[in-house]
């Protein structure tokens, strides 16, 4: 353990004399108790990344066209309705015939999502419903 | 001898009689409105339809200001105060002053500014001194004020009035509220006033200027900006006092206005426009046109006319000069989607240009919503613009709408002097889109990297911190026509300088419709700037050559140096410097597409020092920090990999692709972070892992845990910037 600290604190002293890096050499934040990010042992082929694909087969029991919502975020109401963040939303395009296949990239954060089938006379109640993830392909019946 | 001879033939001419046309009234009724400018004044004749002015006179023969003037149409004089002589004069053809004495009723030490002529008689107004009449047939040596409005009610803060043609009734705007009065006269003729609306306007104005014309349009002119404001009296018993802006006319700190009321404002050497007139193309309407000079049109041709001719009569389609020829359409119009428009500025002058587009199809042009080219600083010459569509444009037939002029502000109505309008018909194509947006429609995910490869960073990561969009727009096959790429620059903490691109790996550079690509940076579309680069295999989007030209000079300092929003405590330096929306279409939609989020990458400009582990002095293009495992560009040199402390063997026959293994340092880690969130970066010089510590388990554990470790509430609050 001794060795290793000794060592870093070398890195930590040619950094600061070199005066090349640009962002910073190494270690330049880290107290020598601490681990630092390039301490950590990462396995192999993980890019550390979370985001992943899902695939979306929408096929409702309509010939109507109809407009398609995804959201990643809602909330309930009071008497029990769901509302869309609408900056949360993944999709949106039209459902032609009541088919849609589609495909899009879920952030690790994504709980679940709400899909959202409106009428275009909005007069109806849109089809709504909620899908829990991750999963990598949601399908979706009437 | 000479020299007496000159005397006498001087002394001769000065004592000979003037001309007839030195004491004459005016001829007739002039259209032009006239205004009094400057001590001692000089009186301009202005165009009230394009605020076209000319100067008419610069001697009046009075010392100082002249004010309160008004058109007499019983003797066609204009009268006015001659401050300096303190009494009102009579003004002639030749703007030269005839003082006259008033015997009595003024009051005495006071100097009127607002004043105006109705039916041979002149009213003179003073705030908290009031308003006086004076018959101005009484014979020169009989002129006597009678007062009809007491000091006490004249509380309105005037700088001029106007009476309407014909019926005598008496308005203005005042200069703290800008709102409209009517003044009434009681049988007695004692005058009085009442408000009758907002005019909308806003602002610190003196109205010095106000006139009526035959129609029973009211214009009021603001000194300090010389705009020319127009209001629809014309029905006296059903008006808005909503004023409208009319057209540009001169400034002055000192001003003020007479006009002939019952003369119509008519247009002279002007252009107009084409469109139906429900888009205000004709002068009654308001609508767009130019005092027509030697520059400041678009391509070859601009045409005058007395009054508009608009579509379906328009001059474009019955054998008269089509001088729309300085617009065209490089693409068709589509739902959704990016249009080419090529612009022609004749003349020699650099012009700005202004365009309007009825995308909702009511037959009016929206200056809030449906202005697509906003004030373009143009030099003479070709020019493509690129302005997009709305998706919820109405499909069909429509109108477009151009003007070129000298100044910015424009809008789609209004006259100003100099300049062209062009009106176009257009049609809209239906285009079924559907959009799909990562992380979300208004979302950010974060792209973060360490700027020192090859060698170890400090893996603070904020070198470079962006916040990061992707919208795929697809048709109606699910195939994709468009990606439009959306970003924010958050931090800058690093001293070399980093350009910032995207690939789309195995999209050939020839499937993107280069012409269409643009980049919208700070909510301006930057037209002449491709941003396709050359020489790619693969698309590749260059979105900055080098950020830091992108920022202003940071002020906030640290023990590393100025660096753009990293240190923490210093609010100096403004967020949202580096906001931008780069589109990029394909000339033909394309069934498939790479993974999210794309290949977003970092490099080196040209020329630049970008540290000491390269065999060169500066490794330029050559030089590219991506995301770990994913692929260089083909611009970009391998021999990077395995040097310093990179530990990756880069094979291009694995790259792009889920083996590829590149900017891996010994441990595995990686030189760049995508990060599920709007990420909040940490503070100069701090390991990621202090400000978050939970990445330590979802490094160790390749994801399986820890996947909201980038979350603020699992954040060590006072290792980060903020």
């Amino acid at each position: 353990m001794r060795k290793i600290l000794i060592s870093l604190s070398l890195a930590i002293a040619l950094s600061g004399c070199g005066g090349d890096d640009s962002g910073g050499g190494t270690g330049g934040g880290g107290s020598e108790n601490k681990v630092t990010f390039d301490q950590i042992v990462i396995p192999s082929g993980f890019n550390l990344r979370s985001s992943y694909p899902v695939m979306l087969d929408i096929a409702l029991n309509s010939n109507e066209l109809m407009y398609l919502n995804v959201y990643g975020s809602y909330r309930h109401t009071h008497n029990g309705e769901i509302v869309a963040d609408t900056s949360s939303r993944i999709i949106a395009g039209q459902i032609k015939d009541g088919q849609f296949k589609g495909k899009f990239t879920a952030t690790s954060g994504l709980d679940s999502v709400l899909v959202e089938a409106w009428f275009l006379d909005g007069t109806r109640i849109p089809f709504r419903q909620v899908v829990q993830l991750p999963q990598e392909s949601i399908t979706i019946r009437n | 001898m000479m020299k007496q001879k000159i005397l006498l033939i001087a002394l001769g001419l000065l004592s000979a009689p003037l001309p007839a046309l030195a004491i004459s009234p005016f001829d007739d009724c002039p259209t032009e409105a006239f205004l009094f400018q400057g001590s001692p004044s000089t009186v301009y004749a202005v165009d009230l339809a394009t605020g076209q002015y000319s100067e008419v006179g610069t001697n009046t023969g009075a010392a100082g200001v002249i004010n309160a003037v008004g058109f007499n149409e019983s003797d066609r004089y204009i009268y006015g105060w001659n401050k300096s002589a303190a009494t009102i004069t009579r003004i002639n053809q030749i703007y030269r002053v005839e003082d006259l004495t008033v015997q009595e009723g003024l009051p005495a030490d006071k100097s009127f500014f607002v004043g105006d002529v109705f039916n041979n008689t002149y009213f003179l107004y003073l705030k908290n001194s009031g308003m006086f009449k004076i018959d101005l047939g009484q014979g020169d040596d009989n002129l006597v004020a009678i007062r009809i409005m007491s000091a006490a009610d004249a509380t309105l803060t005037l700088t001029d009035f106007a009476f309407y043609p014909e019926t005598g009734e008496l308005f203005a705007v005042e200069n703290s509220n800008n709102d409209l009065y009517q003044f009434s006269f009681d049988g007695a003729g004692n005058a009085s006033f009442a408000r009758k609306g907002s005019t909308g306007l806003s602002g610190t104005t003196t109205f010095g200027a106000q006139y009526f014309d035959k129609s029973g349009f009211m214009y009021i002119s603001n000194n300090n900006d010389g705009k020319i404001y127009r209001l629809d009296l014309r029905d006296l018993n059903a008006f808005s006092a909503t004023a409208e802006f009319f057209a540009d006319g001169p400034s002055s700190g000192q001003n003020d206005g007479a006009r002939c009321a019952s003369a119509p404002v008519t247009a002279k050497n002007t252009d107009f426009g084409d469109a139906p007139d429900s888009y205000k193309t004709s002068l009654e309407n308001n609508g767009p046109r130019h005092f027509i000079g030697p520059n400041f049109f678009f391509g070859t041709l601009v045409d005058a006319e007395g009054a508009a001719l608009f579509a379906p009569s328009s001059d474009d389609n019955d054998g008269s000069p089509d001088d729309e020829d300085g617009i065209t359409f490089g693409s068709s119009f589509k739902q959704g989607s990016d249009v080419l428009i090529n612009v022609v500025v004749g003349g020699e002058a650099v012009s700005y240009v202004s365009g309007w587009f009825d995308w909702n199809g009511n037959n009016t042009f929206d200056n809030d919503t449906e202005q697509a080219i906003v004030d373009e600083f143009l030099m003479p010459g070709s020019h493509t613009l690129k302005i997009r569509v709305p998706e919820s444009a109405q499909t069909g037939n429509t109108w477009a709408r151009f003007r070129i002029g000298q100044n910015s502000g424009l809008t789609s109505f209004g006259g100003v002097t100099y300049g062209e309008v062009e009106d176009y018909p257009i049609t809209i194509e239906e285009q079924t889109l559907t959009h799909t947006y990562y992380p979300g429609e208004g979302t950010w995910v974060t792209l973060a990297y360490e700027d020192n490869w090859p060698k170890k960073g400090d893996y603070d990561f904020n070198d470079v911190v962006i916040f990061y969009r992707v919208d795929t727009i697809s048709n109606q096959e699910g195939n994709i026509v468009r990606y439009d790429i959306y970003g924010k620059l958050q931090a800058y903490g690093a001293s070399f300088p980093n350009g910032f691109a995207v690939q789309l790996d195995n999209i050939a550079r020839s499937l993107v419709n280069e012409n269409l690509s643009k980049i919208i940076v700070n909510d301006k579309t930057i037209h002449n700037q491709s941003v396709i680069e050359n020489g790619q295999d693969f698309a590749v989007i260059v979105i900055s050559g080098n950020l830091k030209d992108e920022l202003a000079p940071p002020q906030c300092s640290g023990n590393a140096g100025n660096f753009y929003r990293v240190w923490q405590g210093c609010t100096l330096d403004a967020a949202d410097q580096f906001s931008f929306v780069v589109s990029v279409p394909f000339n033909s939609a394309i069934s498939t597409g790479p993974d999210m989020p794309l290949n977003p990458f970092i490099f080196a400009p040209e020329g630049r020092f970008h540290g000491d582990a390269f065999n060169v002095e500066f490794p330029g293009r050559d030089l590219e920090i991506h995301l770990k495992g994913d692929s260089l560009t083909s611009l970009a040199s391998e021999q990077f990999f395995s040097t310093a402390n990179d530990t990756s063997v880069y094979d291009p026959s694995k790259c792009p692709g889920p083996d590829c293994d590149s900017f891996r340092g010994e441990n595995g880690t990686p030189w760049g972070l995508l990060i599920d969130s709007n990420w909040s970066h940490p503070s100069e010089r701090v390991d990621v892992l202090e400000a978050y510590p939970n990445l330590a388990e979802f490094a160790r554990t390749g994801g399986e845990t820890n996947t909201n470790w980038h979350q603020r509430v699992n954040a060590i609050v006072n290792k980060l910037f903020e």
